[in-house]
């Protein structure tokens, strides 16, 4: 009955090992099939020259199997443009789902936005 | 700027206001060397005049008064000459003397004795003439707050427990008092010991001692004219005896919706409402007819207790009437303001007031009292800005009754600002401003609820149907009886959820003879769109199977199928089992199946429907006599109990590695709190079948 809401902030960050800068997509709140509007919004929303983009899914409350279809499609889509993505942020037992349904092939995953940042 | 002016505005506008009332007040002490002199006019003059039917006669004009306290001041020999006057004769044209209803007449703190509380007496000598019947003398019914009545030095009567120093006040009743029968006739002194809360001044801002003149005159007519008193009581109450009908019906109302729906809360809270709203008007109402309740406890349970709370209930029904997110964050909010509030207040009212809390400290504590009450105001104003965004519908009934409610709740600041909370009607009805407001907004809030009922229930309907229609989609593509398979033990255990889920899982014959071929997947979404997108996977996988065996095949033509149909995906797992044992097993992100205890190394694959050249994981292995594997959907894993904890992996190790059934896992998971459609496949194969000659459990990577 309530809106489910998806908060995403969008961030700049300087490269630590030089290069393009990254363009950090933080995700707070629920992802759910409610979220595609605000998900697909934002990526759309990203500047052509955005080459480097970093997923922040540490403040994520609830994410069932439709916000991961939406996942999906906005890393294949990322994908198909050229765009190197990287996620962090992710309980362990996402992190072994995310596994699952072969979005490592889109996104590698990491401990932490540091570690993240460098495998750029 | 402008903001924070208008606030300083509101907080200094009633002190103000009230200094400049002392100030025109202080011309009102008149000089008290005065000497002394009969002051009834009508009584001390021509005796005829009052002997033409005069039964009664009001007590107005120049009585003495005097702050503080003296036993000595009852006796009718006391010198009072010194003290000050203190004129109770009601306003022009709004006294009725025939009846002897009188008019208003400002208390002392707006004539004088600007911030006096406690004790104080008054006293007048009168001289009867008449027949000699026996007299009797009726008090106001408006007065602050108790007080003794003494004639010629006789106690006569009082109101309110006096013991000692210590007073309980009542809410002031009609009373009056008969005089002693030697003093029906000549002069007789009347003394009136006054006692004031300390608090009381914070109900009105021109309190103390007495609002109307006490009336004199035969016993019989001031008994009527006291009954007459009690029946304008009445009718001044009788607006809030209708409000406390209408809310005790409003009450009922909504304990009886909530009852039918649990599931809106909001009806809940308006019941708590209308409780507090019953609660205080039963306290009020009936202390104008008796005096069952102290005047201390009735403020402490109304303004104390009942009126904060009622300030917080309001905005929390409101809160959940709007569907606001994070309602949570609201309670935390709102309580600590209605505590504070209370603490607040408590400070400035009996028993604390005056008595523990010094009185100069009322001009720090009202501000904030003040402050807190505005706080929750904006708070309210917050909840109902965001309400009226998010649900436009109802929204100028929702408006309205917002408007009312805060003209409700704010009517005491209202009248400290000397605004009219009050109106007279026909008949001599009095109707007060927050009686109108708390009915109005009742009625409107009212009807929105039982709109809002009832377009529920219709919601409910139209769910249930869907529901039950999914229900039955799912119920045929689930099968009951599975086939039997030689050397092969299926299980399968499947708890729908109460909203359909969208597992689905076939067990269909295949070649060569005696192989099985085994599905088991669950579409995104729920409802009857998942039901429906399961009737047309099933029915393309069967289609499918029927001209190949290769796992792998048949998820690549179902995952193109569901391409084109777009936004709709699903995972999926197909097992193909020879009668050798040999499992041929591709998975489209579906969770791996368990080789007894262990969990299979299946690497990731997209979900079906995402792509369309996407590439399913294929993993071969070969089932020894005694092996057992198990397969599972989603709902397991993601079994949330209330606080949002996940069932996970670890727990299906666990159950596992004790050997437990299908039924059994998918009983733990249920009883951790199902979210999702459950659906627990086991396939052991029987040790009476030949061995084979592969390594157990072997699993080559395809």
């Amino acid at each position: 009955m309530q809106e489910q809401v998806t908060q995403i902030s969008i961030e700049e960050l300087a490269s630590p090992n030089g290069g393009d800068t990254i363009t950090v997509l933080r995700f707070a709140g629920d992802i759910t099939s409610a979220s595609q509007p605000a998900i697909l919004g934002a990526y759309e929303g990203l500047s052509e020259t955005a080459r480097r983009i970093l997923l922040d899914f540490s403040k994520v409350e609830y994410l069932n199997s439709s916000g991961i279809a939406l996942i999906i499609q906005m890393l294949i889509a990322a994908n198909k443009q050229g765009r190197t993505i990287r996620s962090f942020g992710l309980s362990p037992h996402f992190q072994k789902v995310f596994t699952m349904v072969g979005i490592t092939r889109y996104t590698s995953i990491h401990p932490d936005q540091a570690a993240a940042c460098n495998s750029f | 700027m402008r903001r924070v002016a208008m606030l300083l505005l509101l907080l200094l506008w009633p002190s103000a206001k009230q200094a400049c009332a002392a100030r025109a007040a202080q011309p009102h002490q008149a000089p008290s060397s005065a000497p002394q002199q009969p002051f009834q006019a009508t009584l001390a003059s021509t005796p005829l005049l009052i002997q033409l039917g005069q039964s009664s006669a009001e007590l107005g004009g120049l009585w003495k008064f005097h702050p503080g306290d003296n036993p000595a001041w009852a006796q009718p020999n006391f010198d009072d000459s010194a003290w000050g006057a203190m004129d109770l004769t009601p306003p022009p044209g709004s006294a009725d003397e025939t009846l002897g209803i009188s008019g208003y007449i400002p208390g002392w703190m707006a004539r004088g004795y600007p911030h006096y509380a406690g004790f104080a007496w008054y006293r007048i000598q009168v001289n009867v003439q008449g027949p000699n019947r026996r007299l009797a003398l009726k008090m106001p019914s408006d007065v602050d707050d108790a007080y003794q009545v003494f004639a010629n030095g006789h106690l006569i009567g009082s109101f309110g427990k006096f013991q000692g120093q210590h007073v309980t006040a009542y809410s002031t009743l009609p009373m009056d008092f008969l005089l002693p029968a030697n003093s029906s006739h000549g002069p007789i002194t009347i003394a009136i010991r006054m006692w004031m809360d300390s608090a009381t001044p914070f109900n009105s801002p021109d309190a103390g001692g007495l609002h109307e003149p006490p009336v004199l005159g035969y016993a019989s007519i001031i008994g009527a004219l006291t009954q007459l008193d009690y029946d304008t009581t009445a009718q001044f109450m009788v607006s809030g005896l209708v409000e406390s009908m209408i809310v005790f019906m409003a009450l009922l109302m909504t304990l009886a919706l909530f009852w039918l729906d649990r599931t809106e809360r909001a009806y809940f809270w308006l019941a708590l409402v209308c409780l507090a709203i019953l609660l205080t008007n039963v306290i009020v109402i009936s202390g104008q007819f008796t005096a069952w309740i102290g005047e201390t406890l009735a403020v402490i349970l109304t303004q104390v207790l009942l009126s904060p709370l009622q300030n917080g209930l309001w905005v929390l029904f409101w809160g959940y009437w709007f569907r606001i997110p994070r309602i949570s964050l609201l309670h935390r909010v709102i309580w600590p303001l209605v505590a504070l509030m209370m603490a607040g207040v408590a400070m400035l009212r009996p028993p604390l007031y005056g008595q523990h809390i010094p009185v100069q400290m009322a001009g720090l504590f009202d501000p904030l009292v003040l402050l807190v009450k505005l706080c929750i105001g904006i708070v309210f104003l917050v909840v109902v800005f965001r309400g009226l965004k998010r649900q436009r519908t109802e929204g100028g009934m929702a408006a309205l009754a917002v408007l009312l409610i805060i003209l409700a709740n704010y009517r005491n600041e209202m009248r400290l600002l000397h605004i009219p909370i009050a109106f007279q009607l026909g008949g001599g009805f009095v109707v007060q401003l927050g009686t109108i407001a708390t009915v109005v907004s009742l009625l409107i809030i009212t009807v929105m609820l039982l709109m809002r009922f009832f377009h529920n229930q219709r919601l409910k309907e139209q769910w249930k149907l869907e529901i039950e229609q999914a229900r039955q989609v799912q119920r045929i593509l689930i099968p009951h009886d599975l086939p039997s398979v030689p050397g092969l033990a299926i299980q399968s255990e499947y708890r729908p959820a109460r909203e359909v889920g969208g597992d689905f899982f076939q067990v269909l014959p295949s070649q060569p003879p005696g192989s099985v071929l085994i599905m088991l997947g669950d579409v995104t979404g729920k409802g009857m769109q998942a039901g429906m997108l399961v009737a047309v996977i099933v029915g393309a996988m069967r289609a499918v199977a029927q001209h190949s065996s290769d796992p792998e095949k048949i998820l690549h033509e179902i995952n193109i199928q569901l391409c084109e149909r777009r936004h709709t995906s699903a995972t999926c797992l197909i097992l193909h089992i020879d009668p050798q044992g040999n499992v041929t097993l591709a998975s489209a992100g579906q969770l791996p199946p368990y080789l007894n205890s262990r969990e299979l190394e299946v690497p990731g694959a997209l979900p079906l429907g995402t792509i369309p050249d996407a590439d399913h994981s294929v993993v071969t292995l070969t089932l020894q006599p005694g092996d057992t594997l198990t397969l599972m959907s989603d709902g397991i894993v993601e079994a949330q109990d209330p606080s949002g904890a996940l069932f996970g992996f670890d727990r299906i190790d666990a159950l596992l590695k004790d050997r437990a059934t299908a039924a059994q896992i998918a009983t733990a998971a249920q009883e951790f709190g199902q979210e999702d459609d459950i659906l627990v496949l086991t396939v052991h194969k029987e040790e009476s079948t030949r061995a084979t000659p592969q390594t157990h459990g072997q699993k080559v990577a395809a």
